[in-house]
């Protein structure tokens, strides 16, 4: 929802579908390369090592720590969603139930304790 | 010992990280509302026990995680039920349940003490996974210090909706009334609020590890990476664990 918020905020063209499908572009400059990266991390892929030095060559050491960084607190907050079963906010309800719909996160296991 | 220093680093990280992951340790030590320090770095052992642990493997695999049995792969004394809180956050997380959550609270742990496992395990982990993400050999655990748990919980605390019941800002206690910074908070920073100091630690590596909580809607750029770039590795680590939140 942010990613959405932020692009029209900035005035940026994003491809949101890039989020759940590795296939697709999300229009976000190096978005392939920083999915891989989150990808790898998340997954445990034994290739983080390429990917990072690919990011440190293509972006710079300090856009890969930004990136491990964001990826540490995004592991941690989808964990406080699961572990306390807490409902979408009332604020979001609205405007987040159309995005929701277009990336098909309804299907996701952990909808069930989400109530929004 | 002196944590984080990052010496054999070959990549510069920024001194706000360093600084960030040094008051989790302290935090990590200490004891909290519901746990000793003792308890809780054991609590942190469990979260790397975790990554080894065959049974959380082969329960991650099935079709259905209840079919399996077995037990464990501990590294601590802690109660089972405590391992395998810590072990299910870690390795299964988009598959817990509301029904695995009442097998658990209020019978087998309080809803605080819940709390506050989920604290020690999301802020360790987050840490752990920066480090792995960086490239950096994950941090020796702090050292336990001496104390009891304060036992205090927030009188505020009402159901919202959560598993849990949570503290809404204008409920905050005195002790407790810039825990949300002033501000409404997203039920993701209150979810945890039955211990204040776990919210506490949430905010402070969330400032250094995403972004400060007062950049969070002006959308400008705060780190190397662009505000959709880092929206984009949020949004694509929220959709790897599946998660709906």
């Amino acid at each position: 929802m942010l990613l959405r918020a932020s692009a029209e905020a900035n005035e940026e063209e994003i491809g949101i579908e890039g989020v759940m499908d590795d296939s697709k572009e999300s229009q976000v400059p190096d978005g392939m390369l920083l999915g891989e990266f989150a990808e790898a991390v998340v997954r445990r892929d034994p290739d983080l090592a390429a990917v990072r030095e690919r990011m440190v060559e293509a972006m710079g050491p300090e856009a890969m720590v930004d990136a491990a960084a964001v990826v540490a607190n995004f592991q941690r907050m989808v964990r406080i969603a699961d572990g306390i079963g807490i409902p979408i906010d009332e604020s979001w309800r609205g405007f987040s139930a159309d995005l929701r719909e277009d990336l098909g996160v309804a299907e996701f296991a952990s909808s069930a304790n989400t109530p929004g | 010992m002196k944590h984080f220093t990052y010496t054999d680093s070959a990549i510069p990280i920024r001194d706000d990280l360093q600084a960030a992951n040094r008051r989790q340790w302290e935090r990590l030590a200490h004891p909290g509302s519901w746990w000793d320090g003792v308890d809780r770095v054991a609590i942190a052992r469990e979260i790397r026990a975790a990554e080894d642990c065959a049974f959380c493997a082969e329960r991650k695999q099935a079709l259905s995680a209840a079919s399996i049995e077995g037990a464990h792969d501990c590294d601590s004394e802690l109660p089972e039920t405590v391992v395998e809180v810590v072990h299910k956050l870690v390795t299964d997380n988009a598959r817990l349940s509301k029904a695995w959550f009442d097998d658990i609270v209020p019978s087998q742990l309080s809803d605080a003490a819940y709390a506050e496992i989920v604290g020690i395990v999301v802020n360790t982990f987050s840490v752990d996974e920066l480090q792995r993400g960086m490239g950096v050999a994950v941090e020796p655990l702090p050292q336990p210090v001496k104390g009891e748990p304060s036992q205090r919980r927030p009188l505020g605390a009402k159901d919202h909706g959560s598993w849990l019941p949570t503290v809404a800002a204008e409920d905050l206690d005195s002790q407790d009334a810039d825990l949300y910074g002033g501000a409404a908070a997203a039920n993701v920073i209150a979810a945890m609020s039955l211990v204040p100091g776990e919210v506490r630690g949430l905010l402070d590596l969330g400032d250094a590890y995403y972004m400060p909580m007062g950049a969070m809607n002006t959308f400008e750029q705060v780190r190397s990476l662009t505000r959709s770039q880092v929206e984009l590795v949020a949004a694509r680590t929220s959709a790897l664990n599946e998660c709906f939140y």
